[in-house]
């Protein structure tokens, strides 16, 4: 071997071995860090980004905020709580505390303060962060779904707002023929697609479980009922590829002017004043449709969580305080511009009037349920969720499996999750 | 440099030593080790955060009772085998194409292997809006020209939804085929060709008696690795589908990620993913044995 290449060997290997080295030891500031969805509105990321950083200097800490799209949030927390490295607080979709109650820093003791200074949080929010007792993260906001309809193209069919399923599919008719469809997402998505499946058979009475969160409940006339609901919809109704629709395909239907009534977040009213300013002024939201049973729909209530592997718990947990304290969720709230909705009873005082068109984003909680209703929230609920076996069910019975075979075999699948092989 | 050193290091044997140690230490900590602790969790009933209790084999015996995985596991087989079997007859007729003299030839071949430079997610991302239901260029036009009133089913019909990831994957892998097949052409001998067309052969003739054997460890290699790649394609189904309508597109690793990270059962999506083992290694081995012949 040349000498010259022994030496850049020699060489590298000393380099390799100064980089290996811990540096010297500097006085730093105590750093954080947090992930959090990015929200549609890009002044409601930067003024949270804002709240963090007035925190922060208060403190002396520097904190780092990350800001990821709706669907990384589970991959993220799924991998921070399994490694037990990645952020100090994280944001929590729907029932995630019950995941890993364990990987989570209690936080009961923020609640008390809170609760006296602006009254109760809502049942809904603490069925999702309340594992045997403890509180294992902070409600922050849901992002409620109403019915979005345009005012135009009704008032040119001659209906009213919808108030029942079965109206709905009336004014759906109508709508197909005029080529401004009614249109529900049925694919594999996280958001819409479980709200069509889910809101749909609660309408009509059908559960998975009993209230024992046990026993499965499926198999009954009520949800034959709501599946022949969702099969006529999707034969007389809704466009013919709703089973491919992500949670994106309605709000670009909507806005491109092919839909005329779709249920979702408040985003496509958002979108279209600057996207659609024709077709802004006459769009309007309503409650979703109720069915025989009830008006139901699945309410996202997200939640700010430490983890048990930060090393800066006690600060972390006052971050925490900070952001889901009353006057902090009223200014982010705000900034919203009424589309996110607070999970404490006493905010609404806090916050400015909300835009008429958007007062029903704040009645949705009264309608809304977790996955696994009547059950409490469980693990295999959660599954049953994540891995869209009930959305299967509906889109088996669209593509022409009938019903009876359709609920049978999900009935199968669920009996594996739930542990009866 | 001391003379100490400088003796240990004027041994060859101990430098090599020393040159390997990273990449074998690498290999160790990023391959082996995170790939024997797969097989065993793919055999515990461990959730994210929680360690599992051992079950066995009870994980595999669960998913092969399973109608989801049975569909997944026969999912994969045909993504596989169509979309290879595709990338190979396109990628050799544009390779045939691409080894005529013509002018702008170098730009053609560049322009070529533009779907395998640009990132997946992307490429992905962009056939997502060409199979939109309502603005996708193919759907829009078919409705305009008058071809169709409704627009074509991309993603809601099982068998569409297959093709058109298949399709995907099929504009991405093409040159990956073309140029090892270019590559291959240039070192078939011309004396071999000028020798058949003095024989009287024709063009179809001298294809298959002279540039399909010349090329053949070539083809081998290259089938087989794109198998590999094919095999255990994620991205394109998990933006396009995520493995919808009614399972109908889920593939191995689509299925695998959906239990271990939303479901939250990793044994069991490890399992899945585990599934894809002893395929692979048949494939490594066809693959080895083949790069043997070819070099002997």
């Amino acid at each position: 071997m040349p000498k010259s290449v022994r030496r850049v060997a020699l060489l590298s290997l000393i380099l390799l071995a100064l980089v290996a080295l811990p540096g010297p030891m500097e006085a730093q500031q105590p750093r954080l860090g947090i992930t959090i969805s990015a929200w549609f509105i890009p002044a409601a990321n930067d003024l949270f980004k804002q709240m963090v950083a007035e925190w922060a200097k208060q403190k002396n800490v520097t904190v780092d905020v990350e800001l990821v799209s709706e669907g990384d949030l589970t991959p993220k927390f799924t991998t921070a709580a399994e490694t037990g490295a990645g952020p100090d607080i994280i944001q929590v979709a729907s029932l995630g505390p019950h995941l890993f109650p364990d990987k989570l820093v209690d936080v009961s003791d923020l609640v008390p303060a809170l609760e006296s200074k602006y009254g109760p949080i809502a049942q809904i929010a603490k069925d999702a962060v309340v594992v045997r007792g403890k509180w294992r993260a902070m409600p922050f906001y849901a992002t409620p779904q109403v019915l979005t309809y345009r005012e135009d193209i009704l008032k040119e069919i001659g209906e009213p707002v919808p108030d029942t399923w079965e109206d709905a599919l009336r004014v759906g008719k109508k709508l197909k023929a005029k080529g401004v469809a009614w249109g529900e997402a049925l694919g594999h998505c996280p958001v819409d697609c479980i709200t069509t499946v889910y809101s749909i058979l609660w309408a009509h009475g059908a559960k998975e479980v009993e209230k024992d969160g046990r026993t499965i409940a499926l198999n009954s006339p009520e949800t034959a009922k709501a599946l022949d609901f969702i099969k006529r919809a999707a034969a007389e109704a809704w466009p013919a590829g709703v089973v491919g629709w992500d949670n994106s395909s309605n709000n670009r239907a909507f806005l491109g002017g092919q839909l005329g009534m779709t249920v979702n977040a408040a985003t496509i009213w958002f979108a279209s004043k600057k996207q659609a300013p024709a077709i802004s002024a006459s769009i309007n939201h309503a409650p979703i449709p109720r069915g025989p049973a009830a008006r139901a729909i699945p309410f996202w209530p997200t939640s700010l969580a430490v983890f048990a592997h930060s090393k800066q718990q006690a600060l972390a947990k006052d971050l925490v305080r900070h952001l889901t304290d009353g006057p902090q969720m009223a200014r982010w709230l705000d900034s919203t511009e009424g589309a996110g909705a607070g999970l404490l009873a006493g905010l609404g005082k806090l916050e400015k009037a909300r835009d008429p068109k958007l007062a029903v984003v704040l009645k949705a909680i009264e309608w809304g349920r977790l996955p696994g209703w009547p059950g409490p929230p469980t693990r295999e609920s959660a599954e049953v969720h994540a891995k869209y076996v009930l959305v299967d069910m509906a889109q088996n019975v669209v593509k022409g499996t009938p019903i009876p075979q359709a609920i049978e075999q999900t009935v199968t699948e669920m009996k594996r999750i739930y542990g009866q092989r | 440099m001391n003379g100490g050193t400088g003796r240990l290091l004027a041994r060859d044997a101990v430098v090599g030593y020393l040159w390997v140690t990273p990449a074998l230490l690498l290999l160790g900590s990023l391959v082996a080790y995170p790939f024997l602790l797969a097989l065993y969790w793919s055999l515990t009933t461990k959730t994210a955060g929680i360690p599992g209790v051992f079950v066995g084999l009870d994980n595999y015996v669960y998913l092969l009772g399973s109608p989801t995985f049975r569909q997944t596991l026969a999912n994969t087989f045909v993504f596989t085998a169509s979309s290879v079997a595709a990338k190979l007859v396109l990628g050799m007729a544009a390779a045939l194409v691409l080894d005529q003299t013509f002018r702008g030839r170098n730009l053609a071949r560049g322009v070529f292997l533009l779907p395998w430079i640009v990132p997946t997610s992307l490429s992905a991302l962009a056939w997502l809006w060409i199979y939109d239901d309502f603005f996708g260029v193919i759907s829009r036009v078919a409705i305009d020209v008058g071809l169709r009133r409704e627009p074509i089913p991309f993603l809601s019909d099982s068998i569409l939804a297959m093709f058109a990831v298949v399709l995907v994957n099929v504009w991405r892998g093409v040159s990956f085929f073309t140029v090892s097949f270019l590559a291959g052409m240039q070192a078939v001998g011309q004396e071999l060709y000028e020798a058949a067309e003095t024989d009287g052969a024709g063009a179809a003739r001298r294809f298959w008696h002279v540039t399909l054997p010349g090329l053949r460890p070539i083809l081998a290699v290259a089938t087989l690795f794109s198998v590999v790649w094919t095999f255990s394609d994620f991205t394109i189904v998990y933006i396009i589908t995520r493995g919808g309508p009614a399972n109908s597109t889920h593939l191995l690793a689509t299925l695998a990620y959906q239990t271990a990270i939303f479901g939250g059962k990793v044994g069991e999506g490890l399992a899945i993913s585990s599934f894809m083992f002893p395929l692979l290694v048949l494939v490594i081995f066809l693959q080895l044995h083949f790069l043997r012949r070819a070099q002997s």
